[in-house]
C-alpha cells in the first residue's frame, strides 16, 4: 500500500448563499460546529486524509462563495475535479430550486467530458431545525436527485454533526471511482471514452 | 472603567461557551440553557456598565412575546411610549466635558429608558442561533418606523462613543489624569478575550499568549505614537481643543507632505481613524453635496423586499460574529421564562447602510465583502459618514470590483499578478508551475485557481485576511496614499511567503513525484494540482498570522527590496492594459458566439486572433512609459509578433 500513489480527491462545494456549505466543510475536516463563520469570500480550501477502504487518499475540499455573481470570476478551480457537492437548506425554498442551476454552471465552468457519468451528491442540510420550519420534504428532494440523473441525496445537520460523516463517505468513493476513471481516460486519450463504471446513483442515504 | 472591559469579554465568552456547548451536546435542554443566559442577565444589570446595560435594559423594557412567531420575526416598535430623544449623541461633547468621561452618567442623562425597537423572540429553551437567523428567514417583516430608525440609530451611536472612549484610552498615558485609566485600559486588554474593538483576540492561527506579548509591546508603541500625532498636529496648528486633558479628534489634518505621510504609515491613532480616513478620502465634500441625502435613503428604504435585502439580510449575522459590538444579546423574559434576542444596534446600523446603498447604486446592489467593509467602518464612524465612504470606496477606490459581473476583481487579480511577475519572478515561477496546459492559457484572460484566494485582499481590503490591527494600518494608508497601498501591502506578503512558497512547490512536487513513481499515472496536471493546494494554504493561512503590523509596513516600505516604489500610475496603466485586454477578449468570444452557437469552448481562440489580441493591447500599452513591462507578458506570443513583424518588414 505505502507504494502506491496516494490519490488525490478535487472536491467542490456549491450552493446558494448561508446554506451552510463552510460548517459542512468545517464538520467534516475538524468535527466541529460554530455559529461564528463569517460569509466566504472567493473561495476557501481544506485538505483531508483518509483512507477509503485500504486505499489512502487526499480530500481536497474547495469551498465556494455562494452569491450569484461570483460565478463570474471565472471558476478556474473547478477544473480537474473529482466530485461535485450541491447543497441547499431544507428550510429555504429558494435554495432547493437553485440546484439544478448550480449543477448546470458547474458542468459548463468545469469543462467535463462526460457530463452524464460526473458524480454530484445532493446535500439538504440545516435537518436540525423544528419540523414546521422545514420546506422542502425529504421525498420532494429525492424526487428532484431522481430526475437530476438518480444522484445520491442526503440529509443533514452540519450543527449536530447528522449524516456528515456520511455523504462524505460517499462523495469519497465516488469521486475515487471518477479520478480512476478519469486517469484511465487520460493515458489512452485515443481510446474510446471508457468508463469503468457509471453507476454513481445507486447510493442509498 | 478596567471592570467594564474585562466584563465585556466575560459576557462574550460566556455567551459563547454557552452556545458551543448546546451546539456540541447536539440537544439543547430547556433549563440549563435559561439558567445560563439569565445569570448573564443578572450580571449584566449588577454591573452597570452602560454599555452593557445598553444590552440588558432592552430585556427590562416592554417586550411583546409572541411565542408562535419564528425566531425571525422581527416585533417592530413593541410599548414604543416615549419619543427618543431628538439631540444626538456626540463622542465629542462628551471628550470636551472631562478628560475621564462619565459614561455612565452621561448616558443615562441622554436617554432615560432606552427601548430597544427590534426584538427577535426564539421559543423557550431554543438555543439562539445567530448564524442560522439569516438564512430562515427568507422575507424578513420590516415594518420600521423613522422614529424607530432614529432610536436605533442613536443607540448606535452610543454605543460607537464608548468604544472610542475604549480606544482613547488604550492610547493615552502622558497628561496626568488620563494616566491612570490609560495604563489600567491598556493592561485591561491583557485579561480580556477581546481586543479594544471588541474583536476576539485569539483565533485558529493566534494564540492568546502570542496576542498578549505583541500588545505589550505595541500598546506602548501605539501611546508613543498618539503623543507624537499631537505634537504633529500642534505644530501644523491644528490642535484641536486641547480643553482639559483631552486632545480632541481632529477633524481636519494638515496638507499632503511627506512627514505627514510618514505618520500616517506609522498608524492614525485608533480614535482618530475614522475623521482621518473621512477626511483623507474627501468624505467631507460628498456628505457637503449630498445633504440629507442619507436620510432620505434611509425614509426610501425603510420597508424595501427585494433580492439585495435578502441577500443581506443573510451576511449580518455573518459580518463579525467575533466582534461583541455585532453580536445579539440573549436573556431570559423573568416573566414569561422565554429566551430573547435583541439584535445589536450596529447590526442595525449595518443592515441601514447596506440596504441605502443598494438603492443608491442598483448597479452594484449588494455584493458579499461589502459587508465587512461597513462593518469596520462602523466601529469607527457614524452611520451616514460610513455610508459615503463605501460609495467613495465603490465609485473611486475600487471601481467594478463590487459589480454585478465583479470583472473589476478579475483585473485587480491580473495586475496583481503582473506585478509579481515583475517585481517578485522567484514567487511568479512557483505560481507560474501551478498552470496546466501553459501553451493555450493567458493567465489575465483565464485566471490561477491562486488568484480565489487572494480576491478577498481586494473585495474585502484585508478584512479577515490581516489581523485586524495590521488591516487598520492598510486602511490608514490605502485613504491617504490611494489604491496602490493594496497592490504594495499584497506584494509585501507575497515577500514574506517567498521562501515558504518555494520549498513548499519543491516539497509537494518531489512528494508526488516520488510516491507516484510506481505509477503509470502520474502527469503534469497532477503535479499542479498538488502545488496549488500547498501554495493555497500557505497564501490563505500565513497572512491571518501577521498580527505585528509593524514588520508588515516595514516589508512593504523599507528602502531596499520594499515596494514604496510602486507608483499610482504604474497601477493605473496595467489596470488600464488589463482591463482592455480582457474586454477585447469578451468582445471576441461574445463575437465567436453569435457566430458559431454556444458551444465553442470558450477558451480556444484561434492563433489569429490571439495574436490579433495581442497586438492591439500591446499598442494601447506601448504608448505609455511605465514600469511594468506587460507588454511583454505573453513571451511567447510577442515573440511570435516581432517574428512576423521582421518577415513584414
Amino acid at each position: 500500500m505505502s507504494s502506491r500513489k496516494k490519490t488525490i480527491l478535487k472536491v467542490i462545494i456549491l450552493g446558494d448563499s448561508g446554506v451552510g456549505k463552510t460548517s459542512l466543510m468545517q464538520q467534516f475536516i475538524n468535527g466541529k460546529f460554530s455559529n461564528q463563520y463569517k460569509a466566504t469570500i472567493g473561495a476557501d480550501f481544506l485538505p483531508k486524509d483518509l483512507a477509503i477502504d485500504d486505499k489512502q487518499v487526499t480530500m481536497q475540499i474547495w469551498d465556494t462563495a455562494g452569491q450569484e455573481r461570483f460565478q463570474s470570476l471565472g471558476v478556474a478551480f473547478y477544473r480537474g475535479s473529482d466530485c461535485c457537492v450541491l447543497v441547499y437548506d431544507v428550510t429555504n425554498t429558494k435554495s432547493f430550486e437553485s440546484i439544478s442551476s448550480w449543477k448546470d454552471e458547474f458542468l459548463v465552468q468545469a469543462n467535463v467530458k462526460d457530463p452524464d457519468n460526473f458524480p454530484f451528491v445532493v446535500i439538504g442540510n440545516k435537518i436540525d431545525v423544528e419540523e414546521n420550519k422545514r420546506l422542502i420534504s425529504g421525498k420532494k428532494a429525492q424526487a428532484l436527485c431522481a430526475q437530476l440523473g438518480n444522484l445520491p441525496y442526503f440529509e443533514t445537520s452540519a450543527k449536530e454533526a447528522v449524516n456528515v460523516e456520511q455523504a462524505f463517505d460517499v462523495v469519497a468513493r465516488n469521486a475515487l471511482q471518477q479520478e480512476e476513471s478519469l486517469e484511465f481516460a487520460d493515458d489512452y486519450t485515443d481510446a474510446v471514452n471508457i468508463h469503468v463504471d457509471g453507476d454513481n446513483g445507486s447510493c442509498a442515504c | 472603567m478596567q471592570g467594564s472591559v474585562g466584563f465585556g469579554g466575560a459576557i462574550a465568552s460566556s455567551l459563547e461557551g454557552d452556545r458551543e456547548g448546546l451546539a456540541g451536546s447536539a440537544k439543547p435542554v430547556d433549563g440549563a440553557a435559561s439558567a445560563r443566559v439569565a445569570t448573564i442577565k443578572n450580571g449584566d444589570v449588577r454591573n452597570g456598565d452602560s454599555r452593557d446595560s445598553e444590552f440588558s435594559n432592552v430585556n427590562l423594557g416592554s417586550v411583546s412575546v409572541v411565542s408562535d412567531e419564528p425566531p425571525s420575526g422581527r416585533k417592530i416598535g413593541a410599548g414604543h411610549s416615549r419619543e427618543p430623544s431628538e439631540s444626538t449623541y456626540s463622542f465629542l461633547d462628551f471628550y470636551t466635558s472631562n478628560g475621564s468621561p462619565p459614561r455612565e452618567d452621561e448616558s443615562k442623562r441622554e436617554e432615560p429608558v432606552q427601548e430597544e425597537p427590534f426584538l427577535v423572540v426564539s421559543k423557550r429553551g431554543e438555543e439562539p442561533d445567530d448564524a442560522r437567523l439569516g438564512s430562515t428567514k427568507a422575507i424578513p417583516k420590516r415594518t420600521e418606523s423613522l422614529m424607530s430608525t432614529r432610536t436605533s440609530r442613536n443607540s448606535a451611536e452610543r454605543i460607537r462613543s464608548n468604544i472610542e472612549s475604549d480606544l482613547k484610552s488604550s492610547s493615552a498615558s502622558h497628561l496626568p489624569s488620563v494616566k491612570n485609566t490609560g495604563q489600567l485600559k491598556r493592561t485591561s486588554f491583557l485579561t480580556s478575550d477581546r481586543d479594544r474593538y471588541g474583536f476576539k483576540k485569539t483565533s485558529n492561527h493566534i494564540s492568546e499568549s502570542k496576542y498578549n506579548a505583541w500588545w505589550k509591546e505595541y500598546s506602548v508603541y501605539v501611546v508613543r505614537r498618539k503623543m507624537k500625532w499631537e505634537k504633529f498636529m500642534n505644530k501644523s496648528g491644528l490642535s484641536g481643543h486641547s480643553s482639559g486633558a483631552s486632545f480632541k479628534a481632529p477633524s481636519r489634518f494638515p496638507p499632503k507632505s511627506d512627514d505627514l505621510k510618514r505618520f500616517v504609515r506609522k498608524g492614525i491613532p485608533a480614535e482618530w481613524r475614522g475623521n482621518a480616513w473621512f477626511y483623507f478620502a474627501k468624505g467631507p465634500e460628498k456628505l457637503k453635496e449630498n445633504k440629507g441625502k442619507y436620510d432620505r435613503l434611509v425614509e426610501e428604504t425603510l420597508n424595501l423586499v427585494n433580492e439585495n435585502t435578502e441577500a443581506i439580510e443573510k451576511d449580518l449575522h455573518r459580518t463579525f460574529p467575533d466582534n461583541i459590538y455585532f453580536t445579539n444579546k440573549t436573556s431570559v423574559n423573568q416573566e414569561t421564562g422565554l429566551v430573547e434576542e435583541s439584535e445589536s444596534p450596529l447590526i442595525q446600523s449595518l443592515r441601514r447602510v447596506l440596504y441605502c446603498f443598494s438603492q443608491h447604486n442598483p448597479a452594484i446592489g449588494y455584493c458579499q465583502s461589502m459587508n465587512f467593509i461597513v462593518g469596520l467602518l462602523l466601529i469607527f464612524m457614524e452611520e451616514e459618514k460610513a455610508f459615503w465612504m463605501l460609495v467613495i470606496i465603490t465609485e473611486r477606490l475600487l471601481p467594478g470590483i463590487h459589480d454585478i459581473n465583479l470583472e473589476g476583481v478579475s483585473v485587480h487579480q491580473g495586475v496583481l499578478l503582473t506585478c509579481i511577475k515583475q517585481y517578485l519572478p522567484q514567487v511568479w515561477t512557483v505560481i507560474n508551475s501551478t498552470i496546466k496546459d501553459k501553451q493555450n492559457t493567458d493567465i489575465l484572460l483565464d485566471l490561477p485557481p491562486l488568484s480565489f484566494c487572494t480576491t478577498s485582499w481586494f473585495m474585502s481590503i484585508f478584512i479577515g485576511v490581516l489581523p485586524i490591527e495590521s488591516t487598520l494600518r492598510v486602511w490608514d494608508c490605502l485613504f491617504y496614499e490611494d489604491t496602490k497601498t493594496l497592490f504594495r501591502i499584497s506584494l509585501a506578503i507575497f515577500k514574506i511567503l517567498e521562501p515558504s512558497l518555494i520549498s513548499a512547490a519543491q516539497t509537494a512536487k518531489s512528494r508526488h513525484r516520488h510516491s507516484s513513481r510506481s505509477s503509470i499515472y502520474s502527469n503534469d496536471s497532477d503535479d499542479a494540482d498538488m502545488v496549488t493546494a500547498e501554495l493555497f494554504q500557505l497564501i490563505q493561512n500565513t497572512p491571518k498570522t501577521l498580527l505585528d503590523a509593524n514588520s508588515l509596513m516595514e516589508t512593504c516600505f523599507k528602502k531596499y527590496n520594499g515596494f514604496g516604489h510602486v507608483s499610482q500610475d504604474e497601477i493605473n496603466n496595467c489596470k488600464k492594459y488589463v482591463a482592455n485586454k480582457r474586454q477585447r477578449y469578451h468582445e471576441m468570444i461574445q463575437k465567436r458566439t453569435s457566430a458559431f452557437g454556444s458551444d465553442v469552448d470558450r477558451r480556444a481562440l484561434s492563433e489569429e486572433e490571439r495574436r490579433r489580441l495581442l497586438a492591439e493591447s500591446m499598442g494601447l500599452y506601448a504608448d505609455k512609459k511605465v514600469g511594468l513591462r506587460a507588454s511583454n507578458w505573453n513571451g511567447r506570443l510577442s515573440g511570435r509578433v516581432k517574428r512576423i513583424q521582421s518577415r513584414l518588414s
